[in-house]
């Protein structure tokens, strides 16, 4: 340094003491920035969490509607224990879920009316399931619970007849059922032909159902239906059979019937020592569409029973 | 002089105890940085694959929810009755319709649908009229990316099974 040349404030070291200072400064700077990355890594695993408990609870959720709108005469979303047996039907979900540690349950309260007060009355058909799933968050000392709805309601019959032709076995009264899912309030139908003599429907899985009065003797009865293809599109080569579940008073077994786009075909079928009022259900379950290739649509031209049945020839 | 020397630079000595101490510091605190800087790296990696895993399996229950029908379905996928196919190609989880194919997830490590009917019992898929009893399907999906592995499952009940129409679409 020259004599006589003063030494500008800002030219000078830095000294050792400003240095530490810096030090010190960044010292206690930096462990807020990791504890804040430490935060967003656990955030993260967070959201992964409700990701999963989020999956869990809608995979209760839509097993709860297959069972109310599946049309299962063995599965009733009213009946008490019910929730019980939801993981049942969800053994693979329910224990992957578990692996994860969480678990769930299940409430279904109902019927309750438009304010939602659960009122028991049937003529208040909406009934609500809720799963709660429970999880332990990262590090929290408590569980988290994750609780979804939905409203459902239970299938009412109504009087809404549709009628078949005579036959020399005697038709019976079709009548429509109709629900309310959540979604859509209209009702839906099995359509009568244009020339009334038979009903079919473009959906499988709607019910239809009939009465018949076997008279008071109990005896062993038979019970027919006839079939044939519904659709100008027709049925795919591979389509052999129209697969049936009839219930009768609640019990079901199911039928094959033979699928033809041109000829009705007519199987009998033993149905048991019956007598009385039967309160039968059709549902057909193997629907097949492919746009503008085929389209199977079961027409029943004919529903019979018989004590001795002898196969009618021809159709409706 | 006493004036001069607050004004004067580093001597040596100085200099060589900061970098002793500086030095210090960053070894102390270099692991625990590289670490963070790390997780940091694999959660961000995680995250998109989380994300995009997630949506993938939204758009696959989406997609059994509301199509009209089934026309196909097999253990790894399915075709909706509108011809939109989702299914592997590869390890890609994809959607195909009639203007090409559409990635849905990449890195898939395992896609499988299993089908129930409307009683619970399973449905053979391989059967031929197996896509016509589908009431319930059970998705699982597992992506792995690195080291990084995520695995989802979830159910889907087709609307269109228990909705009520009435048009003669299918």
């Amino acid at each position: 340094m020259r004599p006589g040349r003063r030494v500008s404030a800002t030219r000078r070291g830095t000294t050792l003491v400003e240095l530490i200072a810096a030090i010190v400064l960044l010292g206690i700077a930096v462990p807020p920035l990791v504890a804040t990355l430490s935060t967003a890594l656990e955030n993260q695993s967070e959201r992964v969490d409700r990701e999963h408990a989020l999956r869990l609870a809608e995979a209760v959720l839509e097993t709860v509607l297959a069972d109310a709108y599946g049309g299962s005469t063995s599965i009733d979303i009213s009946a008490d224990g019910y929730a019980d047996t939801v993981g049942d039907r969800l053994t693979s979900i329910d224990a992957f879920y578990a692996s994860l540690g969480m678990d769930w349950e299940l409430a279904v309260e109902g019927p309750f009316d438009e304010a939602g007060v659960v009122t028991g009355t049937d003529a208040d058909h909406f009934w609500r399931a809720t799963t709660t799933v429970r999880y332990r968050a990262g590090r929290a000392d408590e569980d988290t619970n994750f609780a979804v709805s939905t409203l459902l309601t239970v299938f009412e019959t109504i009087n809404d007849p549709v009628v078949f032709q005579p036959h020399p076995f005697g038709w019976s009264t079709a009548h429509q059922q109709y629900g309310v899912d959540g979604v859509p309030r209209d009702p839906y139908r099995w359509r009568t032909t244009d020339d009334d003599v038979s009903v079919y429907s473009p959906w499988s899985n709607k019910p239809i159902d009939f009465e018949q009065d076997l008279g008071p003797d109990a005896a062993p009865w038979s019970m027919a239906l006839t079939v044939k293809n519904f659709d100008d599109d027709g049925l795919p080569s591979w389509y052999t059979n129209f697969q049936v579940d009839v219930y009768i008073n609640g019990v079901k077994q199911r039928v094959n019937l033979p699928a033809s786009d041109t000829e009705w075909h007519t199987v009998w079928f033993d149905i048991g020592e019956q007598s009385g009022e039967l309160d039968i259900e059709l549902r057909w379950r193997n629907d097949a569409y492919r746009k503008g290739q085929y389209d199977a649509n079961i027409q029943i031209g004919g529903l019979q029973f018989a004590q001795d049945p002898t196969p009618p020839t021809g159709g409706p | 002089m006493g004036g001069r020397r607050a004004h004067r630079g580093f001597t040596l000595i100085e200099l060589i105890a900061s970098m002793v101490i500086m030095a210090a510091l960053a070894g102390a605190s270099a692991s625990v940085l590289m670490r963070a800087g790390d997780a940091f790296g694999d959660a961000t990696d995680r995250r998109a694959m989380v994300s995009s895993a997630s949506m993938a399996m939204d758009r696959v229950l989406h997609q059994i929810r509301v199509t009209p029908s089934l026309a196909a379905v097999s253990g790894t996928g399915f075709e909706c009755s509108s011809g939109l196919v989702v299914g592997l190609a590869g390890s890609t989880l994809e959607l195909r319709d009639g203007l090409g194919a559409s990635p849905l997830c990449e890195g898939v490590a395992t896609f499988g649908i299993v089908y129930y009917d409307a009683d619970g019992a399973a449905v053979n898929a391989a059967d031929a009229d197996a896509a016509g009893r589908v009431f319930r399907a059970e998705v699982r999906l597992v992506v792995e990316r690195g080291n990084e592995r995520f695995e989802t499952r979830g159910v889907a009940t087709p609307r269109a099974s228990f909705t009520w129409r009435q048009s003669d679409d299918s």
